[in-house]
């Protein structure tokens, strides 16, 4: 199994008014193909952080990240918007679609952007939808769909242009249960039927146990990890 | 790549009375600009055209006068017969001696001032100086015609006065309008013309002249002229139409400058017009260019969004400013017309102007988006992320 992503005693320290806080602490993890990991651990603890760190959008004050065997630590700007484009895709608690494309455009933006061409990030992007369920949702914006619909579209714009991992920062956080559920079931579909690498933070622990690993943090550290 | 102007557009589409409102101020900025520019652009045109134009194209003036228009009646300090003498000067092709008197009527036809200018001149060379010139109505001056006057077609056309009606001097004395002349669009059109010896009577200057007109012979440069006539007449000074164009231009030039000066004002606030929408925009929307970023956008790419935005806004503004300087610039020349009567010039909106507008617009939109682009950048990715 290859090693999708790798991070190496990775800390991230902010200094506010000369006082220093450890958001991440030194943390060491191994993300392998086909992985299904779900980090839990009280608010604060330093989740989000780590997920950041992970996924490029922050740099470790100390540590290495690793992604796909690359190290990023003295990566230029661009060549981390490149990892970020390429290598991993992100969802979020708040989904962020782009309110003036349609479904169907916001799922070909990072097609679009890493210079596929139209014909086939459309046809792409078709298929995406169709795999959430969405293909009748797809001229729709996202003013226009519900919460639930929304984040199905953000989970097809994740995958858009294949990355090898997907980072998901508490995906199910603004979801009614039942929705949360369904977003749930296709996460662990696109685990289970099509081998998509996974970290998904979350604070609920029904869905940390629906993942083949569960990690805990606390205080910016591993507390502890549990494998099902 | 997504075609940043339809991004562009579609977000400026989102708040939509908020573009309008900019736009519109970006409308009035370009527009009054593109009205400004188009009245210089058209005093120069007209000031190119009469100089083009047939007619005299030297003057012996006295010394110590300024350029056109000369000094008032009753300063006729040259001797008419002086004439013989200048039409002796090679090169010379025909010479006119003129007696300038002033009236209040008129309208000030071509200047802007509240007079009109009377020539007094001989009666016999006049057409062959202006070849162009021809008689609309009544009939040209005699020798021997007493205190009668024809009208310039610009003259003419400024007052309310037909033939037979009389045309008041400043100094009271009155002259029978006996014709005019068609307008043409010549400097001629500005004048209206007496016979110079009854100008010299009613003002008691016998054998005086204001100054002299003169028309060198074809295929003679009248720069040699003009040399020679200063050489013959040193007491008197020689003025070619070229340098009292020049002196035109020169004072034009303060005009264009405070046009110039307006535009550069209208550039300013429409900058800060635009970067304030711009700078609103762009800080509800911090999650969003970080969205942009995180899936995989650069940095180069989220600048040339915002300012392709910010350029749309004002391109569009920029369009329809130029739509309604020209507008504007018709106007003008209403009012002009309306208070100051015919003129030497009509505003003229040239290609240039229009060019100068959009462009103004363009670097309106291209600064006002700096500044919230370097906003955007300067902000942590992982920090925009949190952004409420
Ligand atoms: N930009 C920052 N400046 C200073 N401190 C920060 C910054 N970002 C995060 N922190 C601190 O780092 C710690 C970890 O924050 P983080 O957001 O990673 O926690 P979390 O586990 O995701 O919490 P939650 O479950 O509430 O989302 C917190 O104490 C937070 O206050
Ligand atoms: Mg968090």
């Amino acid at each position: 199994m290859a090693t999708i992503l790798e991070a190496r005693k990775i800390e991230k320290k902010y200094t506010l008014g000369g006082q220093t806080v450890y958001a991440v602490a030194g943390i060491d993890m191994t993300v392998e193909e086909g992985d299904f990991i779900s980090i839990m651990g009280p608010s604060g603890s330093g989740k989000t952080t780590l997920l950041n760190l992970l996924g490029c959008i922050d740099r470790p004050t100390a540590g290495r990240v690793l992604v796909a065997g690359r190290d990023t630590t003295e990566m230029n700007a661009s060549d981390i918007d490149r990892i970020r484009l390429h290598n991993i895709g992100f969802v979020f608690q708040r989904i962020n679609l782009i309110p003036i494309l349609s479904a169907q455009e916001n799922v070909e933006l990072p097609m679009e952007l890493a210079g596929v061409g139209a014909a086939q990030r459309h046809r792409r992007a078709g298929e995406l939808l169709d795999t959430l369920g969405m293909s009748r949702r797809a001229h729709h914006r996202p003013g226009q769909l519900s919460a639930g619909e929304q984040q199905r579209i953000g989970i097809a714009r994740s995958l858009a242009n294949n990355p090898g991992v997907i980072l998901a920062d508490e995906p199910t956080g603004n979801l009614d249960s039942k929705t949360a559920a369904l977003i749930m079931d296709c996460f662990k579909t696109l685990n289970r039927d099509r081998g998509q690498t996974l970290i998904l933070v979350t604070h609920d622990p029904d869905v940390g146990a629906s993942a083949a690993r569960s990690i805990v943090i606390r205080d910016g550290r591993l507390d502890f990890e549990t494998f099902s | 790549m997504k075609s940043y102007v339809t991004l562009g557009y579609r977000n400026l589409s989102r708040r939509r009375s908020r573009s309008l409102l900019t736009v519109l101020g970006i409308v009035l900025a370009i527009g009054f600009t593109v009205g400004l520019l188009s009245i210089s652009e058209g005093v120069m045109r007209s000031i190119d055209e009469m100089f083009r134009s047939s007619g005299p194209d030297l003057f012996v003036v006295p010394k110590n006068v300024s350029k056109m228009p000369f000094g008032f009646q009753g300063t006729a300090t040259l001797k008419e017969k002086q004439a013989e003498a200048i039409r002796a000067v090679p090169g010379v092709a025909i010479v006119e001696p003129v007696y300038l008197a002033f009236s209040p009527e008129g309208g000030g036809a071509g200047f802007g001032y509240a007079m009109t200018m009377v020539s007094g001149i001989p009666e016999k060379d006049f057409f062959k100086m202006r070849p162009t010139a021809t008689l609309e109505k009544g009939r040209w001056l005699k020798d021997d015609d007493g205190p009668v006057v024809v009208l310039g077609g610009m003259v003419a056309e400024n007052m309310d006065k037909g033939l037979g009606d009389k045309l008041e001097l400043i100094t009271g004395q009155k002259l029978e309008i006996i014709g005019r002349l068609k307008k043409n669009n010549e400097a001629y059109d500005m004048f209206a013309y007496a016979p110079i010896k009854a100008v010299q009577k009613m003002f008691g200057g016998s054998g005086r002249a204001s100054y002299f007109l003169i028309k060198s012979a074809d295929g003679v440069e009248t720069k040699e002229v003009a040399a020679r006539l200063k050489a013959a007449f040193p007491k008197q000074d020689v003025q070619t139409m070229n340098d009292i164009m020049q002196q035109a231009k020169k004072m034009l030039g303060i005009a264009r400058g405070i046009h110039f000066g307006v535009s550069c004002f209208a550039l300013i606030i429409g900058v800060l017009f635009v970067a304030c929408t711009m700078i609103m925009s762009v800080a509800e929307r911090v999650r969003e260019f970080a969205t942009l970023m995180v899936i995989g956008a650069s940095r180069a790419y989220v600048v040339k969004l915002i300012i392709s935005e910010s350029i749309t806004l004002s391109a569009i503004g920029g369009l329809f400013g130029c739509l309604f300087g020209y507008i504007l610039s018709k106007a003008i020349n209403q009012l002009i017309h309306h208070f100051f009567g015919e003129t030497f010039f009509s505003t003229y909106v040239s290609p240039r102007i229009f060019i100068t507008g959009i462009v103004i617009a363009v670097i309106i939109g291209a600064f006002a988006g700096l500044f919230p682009a370097y906003m955007i950048m300067k902000r942590n990715l992982a920090d925009s992320l949190r952004y409420e």
